[in-house]
């Protein structure tokens, strides 16, 4: 941010918005910071395994057993 | 490469007066009730460059205000079009459910900076014969210095809500006093922005920041994680 | 090609132009400049988790913190459990610090973003 001369409230705010907020639907997000990706990926995957053994909540449709998405 | 900008009441509208980013076409895919917004690239994910992102914002503007609009994170991208006409049918009543939430409404951000009154800081003893005791006073002082800010802010914050039909929690980011997004109805932003503009008069020791009018990216469905089985 | 940088800049404040400077400052962001995938680089890696990792503790010695605070205030500690409880915030802290340095860390860095659960800080 520090080569934008005067300070840009308004960039900051959209970027505030853009790129921590709107739906995050499963395809790829591909903007890293590696490690916030660390964190979603723990999430999906913990939460993929929890379903597994526990089988679904309505409405949601598991991968198929051996497919990963990343 | 297909990049998804946003999700909008089907049908989609006309897209040829707005180009999406490496001035690429828009287009739409229509999942009833529900559709999204995209366009084609040959190669990998763009960068968060202040145009990428103000071209971005532009697309998910163009769309509304005529229908109710729900902003993709930047950097969303699908393999194909088959990939994302999946997540959305699988996902079609969180979706829906999403849209009927922000139809009609724009998002306001606030911010409210507080100049702290310079207070002698007389509590800070000479940590000598107890330190840890010292320490651990000096966190309750600190806490009771900022107490009247946080009133205020509580105050600030339940005032907007008033006018508004969501909001998002207040935090506090650092030395900001209440940093938050609210959802208002587009004919009570009138009203939303006169009472902030009292409350910022009636404190003097408030800064005020209102931004907007943006599309509702802090009140978006979350959807549930986990993947669509390709048929 | 034009880059209208100037007018964007005003475009999306409704209120509060007088102290843009004063907001500019307060609204850090790390900055958006990596945008690939994930680096799989081994010290990348290593840097990612220790951030995790040390974010996690500082959430924690934030939440231990205010809880001491609070039976100080209360009264419900007694001088000597107050010292100890201190003494070890203070190492605790001064331990941190260490470790945020030896890692090139700083206080922004570990004040991770999770999304729908909001920062961690």
């Amino acid at each position: 941010m520090n080569d934008l001369g005067p300070p840009d409230v308004s960039l900051l705010e959209l970027l505030d918005r853009l790129l921590d907020k709107g739906v995050v639907l499963s395809g790829d997000i591909t903007l890293a910071v590696a490690d916030v990706d660390l964190v979603y990926l723990g999430l999906r995957v913990l939460l993929a395994s929890v379903e597994t053994a526990c089988g679904p909540p309505a409405g949601v449709v598991l991968p198929a057993p051996g497919e990963v998405r990343g | 490469m297909i990049y998804v900008y946003a999700l909008c009441d089907g049908p989609p509208p006309a897209l040829t007066g707005t180009a999406g980013l490496e001035q690429q076409p828009l287009a739409a895919l229509e999942a009833s009730p529900v559709a999204a917004v995209y366009s084609r690239h040959a190669s990998a994910s763009p960068h968060p460059t202040p145009d990428n992102a103000w071209c971005h914002e532009a697309v998910v503007e163009a769309l509304g205000p005529d229908r109710a609009v729900l902003p993709v994170r930047f950097g969303t991208t699908f393999p194909d079009l088959d990939a994302l006409g999946a997540v959305l049918r699988c996902h079609r009543r969180w979706l829906q459910a999403g849209l009927d939430r922000v139809r009609g409404c724009v998002e306001l951000g606030v911010r409210v900076l507080w100049t702290a009154p310079a207070e002698p800081r007389d509590e800070e003893p000479a940590p000598g014969a107890a330190p840890g005791r010292a320490y651990l006073l000096a966190r309750l002082a600190e806490q009771r210095r900022s107490e009247p800010a946080r009133a205020r802010a509580e105050h600030l914050h339940r005032q907007l809500a008033a006018v508004a039909a969501e909001y998002t929690r207040p935090g506090d980011r650092g030395g900001q006093l209440l940093s938050g997004a609210y959802l208002v109805p587009r004919g009570a932003v009138g009203a939303f922005r006169r009472r902030l503009d009292e409350l910022g008069r009636a404190d003097p020791q408030v800064r005020v920041l209102c931004t907007g009018p943006w599309p509702p990216y802090h009140f978006v469905p979350q959807i549930p994680l986990g993947e669509p089985m390709h048929a | 090609m034009p880059e209208p940088h100037d007018h964007r800049r005003h475009e999306k404040v409704l209120a509060g132009t007088d102290a843009l400077d004063d907001f500019s400052r307060a609204l850090d962001r790390p900055a958006p400049a990596l945008p690939s995938r994930i680096n799989a680089d081994p010290q990348h890696v290593e840097r990612g988790l220790a951030r995790l990792v040390l974010a996690l503790i500082e959430l924690l010695r934030q939440l231990l913190e205010r809880q001491a605070v609070r039976r100080l205030e209360a009264g419900s500690l007694t001088d000597a459990e107050a010292e100890r409880l201190g003494h070890t915030f203070l190492l605790l802290q001064q331990r941190m610090g260490e470790l945020k340095k030896a890692f090139g860390l700083t206080d922004r860095d570990l004040n991770l973003d999770l999304g729908p659960l909001g920062r961690l800080l």
